[in-house]
């Protein structure tokens, strides 16, 4: 009786998932951090992929193996993946329309947020603008001879649209941990 | 071993009774039968006495009443046996499987036979653990016959008997995909022709198609709660065997009768209750017993036909 397998998303457990590399490069301390994630949810927030091997509801990982590695180490029996019902040559596909989508799973900006930083842009102190990652002391100078930005249009046009769009990332990072 | 699924689309017709009933006639005979409850009424388990019904019994407000089922959060059942990592090396069965059912203080004078029940609670119907299993639905209906097998628990047993829910699950359907052998208690009324026809049909296209033809085959239905000069019930029996599959059985009818509901509360199966009240019950275990003899008849054919 042969049982057919679906892609899809779901549990499996530890024990059902094969790796063939045999160790991460990711850096311990990331790892643990990941580990201290999966303790505090439940569950695990971005999902491996695993596909078919020759042995039955057995599942070869074929990404994410610091998250498999800190499922482990958070001590869950289960973990979430998304399953490619196929062998290890043709999930290929899947990898990279993951690995896409993946990077293309940004935080989303609110347009007060861009009205906050557009201010913050106005008024806040060398000191201030440095303490935001990416903004570097140059920057910080620049910032202030450039002043004022009226527009998100104005800022572009002065700075570039590249740099601010990753001070502005890093800004509502700042803010919202503060917040919290 | 054996594995027979008792199943049907409508509450109410009996079920329990036949499950239970059935399992300790197979006991008697000096078979080690496993109940398998898969009702998140878990009316089996509390039959059998190994759900705490005598504390239940006992219970004098909610809060007690709640307290009592809150107490099966901390022992393993059936939908832990489910779920639960089959292959893991600390797995065993036995964790799962209540063994103190009363019935073996009857049966053990009579044969080697016993009946363990691997029971059921509310519990069954709260978990989401299955449906968020990955690998689909094939997967998913698998999960009870694979552990079945994985654990040992198809060596050690004669036969498993297995209560269905009427609404069909997934934990439901674990058990159609689970059974050789399916068969369906029903009432003998017009709207039960129709059931039972969409339900036979039904499980021929899904499980025995997905399993070519393994598990889930229906031997027969099982005419409940029947009155002797009631035409409707003749009525639908007549129409059955004309609409169903040849090889698909009526088997021997059980009457309807209180012996059943007064056998229950008492917590006997009816052969014990007609011991002690021949004259009234009597019929009604002479009843379960033909059923049970034909059952197991029917499948030694089966057996010898393959």
């Amino acid at each position: 009786m042969v049982i057919k397998i679906e892609s899809g998303h779901g549990l499996l457990y530890l024990s059902q998932i094969v790796e063939s590399q045999e160790q991460s490069k990711t850096e311990k301390s990331e790892v643990e951090e990941i580990s201290k994630s999966i303790t505090d949810w439940g569950f695990n927030l971005a999902l491996p992929i695993v596909c078919l091997t020759s042995e039955e509801e057995k599942y070869r990982l074929i990404t994410g193996l610091p998250i498999y590695e800190a499922a482990k180490q958070a001590g869950v029996k289960q973990i979430w993946v998304c399953l490619i019902a196929t062998d290890r040559p043709n999930a290929e596909k899947a990898i990279e329309e993951a690995q896409l989508q993946s990077s293309l799973n940004q935080r989303l900006i609110e347009p007060e947020d861009l009205e906050d930083f557009r201010k913050f842009l106005n008024e806040a102190k060398i000191s201030v603008l440095t303490s935001i990652p990416g903004i570097k002391e140059g920057y910080a100078k620049k910032i202030k001879e450039q002043r004022p930005f009226n527009s998100v249009d104005e800022l572009h046009k002065k700075i570039g649209a590249k740099r601010p769009l990753t001070w502005l990332k890093a800004y509502v990072k700042v803010k919202n941990s503060l917040e919290a | 071993m054996r594995t027979i699924a008792i199943h049907t689309s409508k509450g109410g017709v009996g079920k329990t009774t036949l499950t239970v009933n059935l399992s300790y006639e197979l006991a008697k005979r000096g078979h080690k039968v496993l109940v398998i409850d898969l009702d998140d009424q878990a009316n089996s388990s509390l039959y059998l006495g190994v759900n705490k019904a005598d504390e239940f019994e006992r219970s004098k407000s909610i809060d007690e009443f709640e307290r009592i089922l809150k107490s099966f959060e901390s022992r393993k059942e059936i939908i832990d046996f489910l779920v639960d990592d089959t292959d893991s090396t600390d797995f065993d069965y036995r964790n799962y499987i209540k063994t103190d059912s009363p019935f073996n203080e009857l049966i053990k004078p009579i044969s080697s036979g016993r009946i363990d029940v691997l029971p059921g609670s509310y519990r069954t119907k709260a978990n989401d653990t299955l449906a968020q299993t990955a690998g689909g639905g094939g997967i998913k209906q698998h999960r009870l016959y694979r552990a079945l097998h994985k654990s040992g628990i198809a060596d050690v047993y004669d036969y498993a008997i297995i209560d269905t829910p009427p609404n069909l699950t997934m934990v439901g359907s674990n058990g159609l995909y689970a059974c050789r052998y399916l068969i369906v208690p029903t009432q003998m009324e017009y709207f039960s022709v129709y059931g039972v026809t969409s339900l036979i049909s039904s499980i021929a296209k899904t499980v025995q198609f997905d399993t070519d033809g393994q598990r889930g085959n229906v031997l027969g239905i099982v005419p409940m709660m029947t009155e002797a000069k009631n035409r409707v019930n003749k009525f639908a029996s007549q129409l059955l065997r004309q609409t169903l599959p040849i090889e698909i059985e009526i088997f021997p009818e059980i009457k309807r009768t209180t012996h059943f509901a007064h056998a229950a509360k008492d917590r006997l199966p009816i052969s014990a209750f007609a011991e002690r009240k021949p004259r009234d019950a009597g019929q009604a275990a002479e009843q379960l017993l033909k059923l049970a003899n034909r059952l197991i008849e029917r499948i030694e054919q089966e057996e010898t036909k393959r």
